[in-house]
């Protein structure tokens, strides 16, 4: 989720945002790596507890700043439901043309009262406030037992895709980062670090590919009992999903799970839009990739 | 010249007793004898479900056969494993490296929790990707079915002729883990697996063990009056990830392979009486029929409904159910293909005999495309 609130704040103009990002919570140790490489930039990593203390900690820290690089505080509920909430606070000269709607230039004490209530709706401080904010009606018992329950110490026993090969691929699974050859000027996707066309090793240069627009070449519906082992408790709590080959440019085709619709509604020759998600827990952290929604209007 | 079969399904038996089983059936069936101290070269086709022995598993065929001291040589494409065990032990003979050559498919895939069962189904895929994406080989079928139904609208309906038609074979079949017809209605009204594959769609789990005996072709008669011949091998790979090619509904690995085989064996495919191709899920034995070239691209609808791949057709298909029906253990399956070809050409194929089978082809392909093995062979 943090990386959801992180593709956003990186769409458009608010690329240019923070320079330094405060974690306040429980954030697996990849984000480190993978912050940074998702907007492709350095970004300065710091984490704070996820407690009152921690979010207070890193609010001055930003405030402190204030007037040198512009500080985003970040926090999040890691063993929230997929699209659960996140919230990030921007802090610094230059919030650029477009602000983003949770920035709150108005001073470390109403960020950190709004914080405080959000934390407190994400459970951070359920000892100390229960009930303060109740959760959101869709959060029944049931769904939220049977997502709490997998936990991030759960090694799946799936594909075993070890945090290496995960990291190596980020640039490609988050951005999608393809090689463009110089000599065929065609595009290999993922990148391989070698053209998949002409078989060049060199003189490859990183493009984007369009992260909406793709077209549905292929669809599926998994129904339950078919997933891979790893997407079991997803598939307990939610029921079967959508898989679609889609292409993005001549010859670039990616396997996407569906989201955001119902089994069976992005159909072939259909477009489709990709965002950030949580896949899976793996290794004691959630593995993030893109899945596809329907074209967004 | 010898060739042996365990029954495929849910069996009660251990990997070391299913490969026990084919091999006694191999050597039974070599009318003028052949000694088990013979055997200079033995190759094992698996992928080791489940990791009973992920390392070392060929001694253990060896061991089983009688043959101690041969050298071994575990054989692992995937699904395709039996295909290219069959090959290199084939390469083998041709080499002089022995002059009597064992090959042997097996795979034991009922004894584990549903869990790692399903864990073990998909490690042949591109797991980086394409499992990432929540797909296990059904899903990536499903994905190629779904492309070839929307270019071919009858694709449905042929999709489930491939499935009836099989288990009409399997049931004639005493070795085949099914044995029950099935209509096409059933087949298209049972539940989805992954849209627009269903239930009947799929090949089962199952136990099984298969074994081949090969000796040089100026030999053969020292063994049996009746040998089949290899006339030719092809065999071909692709990308691993179905993402990563230009086409989704064709295999280039079985075109290629299939190519090679032919040109090997100097035959034209006019000359070939049935094929045994690998029909994981219905949708490739439709892609199989189209990749070797006996149908364009979406020519396999029609010959499949017309009723030219059912056994008294003019091109059956499968005879001994597929691995639709009669099952599909993993290794074991390119040397079971084999195997129904020896006793088809040798006319013991029973109730499922096909009149007067000279020359017959067998089609083995690895996950989705990923590897493919074909072979030609003739009674001589």
């Amino acid at each position: 989720m943090a990386v959801t609130v992180l593709e956003a704040l990186a769409t458009g103009s608010r690329a240019s945002g923070a320079s330094r990002v405060h974690l306040v919570g429980a954030f697996p140790s990849v984000v480190d790596w993978a912050l940074p490489a998702y907007v492709n930039a350095p970004l300065e990593v710091s984490k704070f507890p996820g407690d009152a203390r921690g979010l207070g900690s890193a609010v001055r820290e930003a405030t402190d700043a204030a007037g040198s690089p512009s500080t985003l505080v970040l926090t999040v509920d890691p063993n929230a439901l997929q699209g659960g909430l996140a919230v990030a606070l921007r802090f610094g000269p230059d919030p650029g043309p477009r602000a983003p709607e949770w920035e709150l230039p108005t001073g470390a004490e109403g960020a950190a009262a709004l914080a405080c209530a959000s934390l407190a709706k994400l459970g951070v401080f359920a000892d100390r406030s229960p009930g303060e904010v109740p959760p959101p009606a869709s959060w029944t018992p049931d769904r939220l037992a049977s997502f709490t329950s997998v936990g991030l110490s759960q090694v799946s026993e799936g594909a075993y895709v070890p945090r290496p090969r995960y990291l190596e691929n980020l640039p490609s699974r988050w951005r999608l980062e393809g090689d463009q050859c110089a000599r065929c000027e065609r595009v290999t996707f993922p990148r391989r670090a070698r053209c998949r066309y002409c078989g060049q090793a060199g003189r490859l240069s990183p493009v984007n590919l369009p992260r909406d627009g793709a077209r549905v070449v292929a669809a599926t519906i998994i129904g339950p009992g078919s997933q891979p082992t790893e997407f079991d408790p997803q598939v307990e709590a939610l029921g079967g999903y959508g898989v679609v080959l889609a292409e993005f440019a001549p010859g670039v085709r990616l396997t996407l799970q569906v989201t955001d619709a119902g089994p069976g509604q992005v159909r072939i020759g259909d477009r489709i839009g990709t965002r950030l998600r949580r896949l899976y827990p793996m290794e004691g952290e959630w593995r993030y990739g893109r899945k596809a929604v329907p074209m967004p209007t | 010249m010898g060739a042996g079969h365990t029954r495929f399904g849910a069996l009660p038996d251990g990997p070391r007793t299913l490969l026990r089983t084919a091999v006694d059936g191999a050597f039974s069936s070599v009318e003028k004898g052949a000694e088990r101290s013979a055997v200079g070269e033995a190759f094992l086709a698996t992928l080791g479900f489940g990791g009973w022995q992920i390392g070392n598993a060929a001694a253990l065929l060896a061991e089983e056969a009688g043959s101690a001291g041969a050298a071994t040589t575990r054989v692992e494409n995937a699904c395709a494993s039996g295909g290219f065990a069959l090959r290199a032990g084939v390469r083998a003979v041709e080499r002089g490296d022995a002059e009597l050559v064992l090959v042997a498919g097996l795979e034991k895939m009922t004894d584990v929790t549903s869990a790692r069962r399903r864990y073990w189904l998909g490690v042949s895929g591109d797991t980086e990707w394409e499992r990432l994406a929540g797909l296990t080989f059904a899903g990536v079928y499903g994905l190629i079915a779904s492309e070839y139904v929307h270019r071919h609208p009858d694709g449905r309906e042929a999709l489930a002729e491939v499935a009836s038609k099989n288990h009409e074979n399997g049931s004639r079949n005493p070795n085949a883990h099914f044995q029950k017809r099935v209509s096409r209605d059933e087949v298209l009204r049972a539940p989805r697996v992954a849209d627009p594959l269903g239930l009947y769609d799929c090949c089962p789990v199952s136990d099984g063990a298969a074994a081949l005996l090969i000796a040089p072709a100026d030999q053969a008669r020292r063994y049996t009056d009746t040998p089949i011949f290899v006339e030719g091998l092809g065999a071909a790979s692709d990308r691993l990830a179905v993402q990563e090619r230009p086409e989704l509904t064709r295999f280039d690995a079985s075109r290629r392979a299939g190519d090679r085989a032919f040109q090997d064996a100097g035959l034209d495919r006019s000359r070939v009486n049935f094929l045994e191709v690998h029909d994981c899920f219905t949708i490739a034995e439709l892609l199989a029929l189209e990749d070797l070239g006996f149908a364009e691209p979406g020519g396999a609808v029609d010959l499949t409904l017309s009723g030219a791949t059912r056994l008294t057709g003019r091109l059956p298909v499968n005879p001994d159910g597929g691995l639709k029906s009669k099952g599909h253990p993993i290794g074991a399956t390119g040397v079971s293909q084999v195997y129904e070809i020896f006793l088809q050409l040798r006319a013991a194929a029973g109730a499922r005999q096909i009149p007067g089978a000279e020359v017959a082809l067998a089609h083995n392909v690895g996950g989705a495309g990923a590897t493919a093995a074909v072979s030609i062979f003739s009674r001589g």
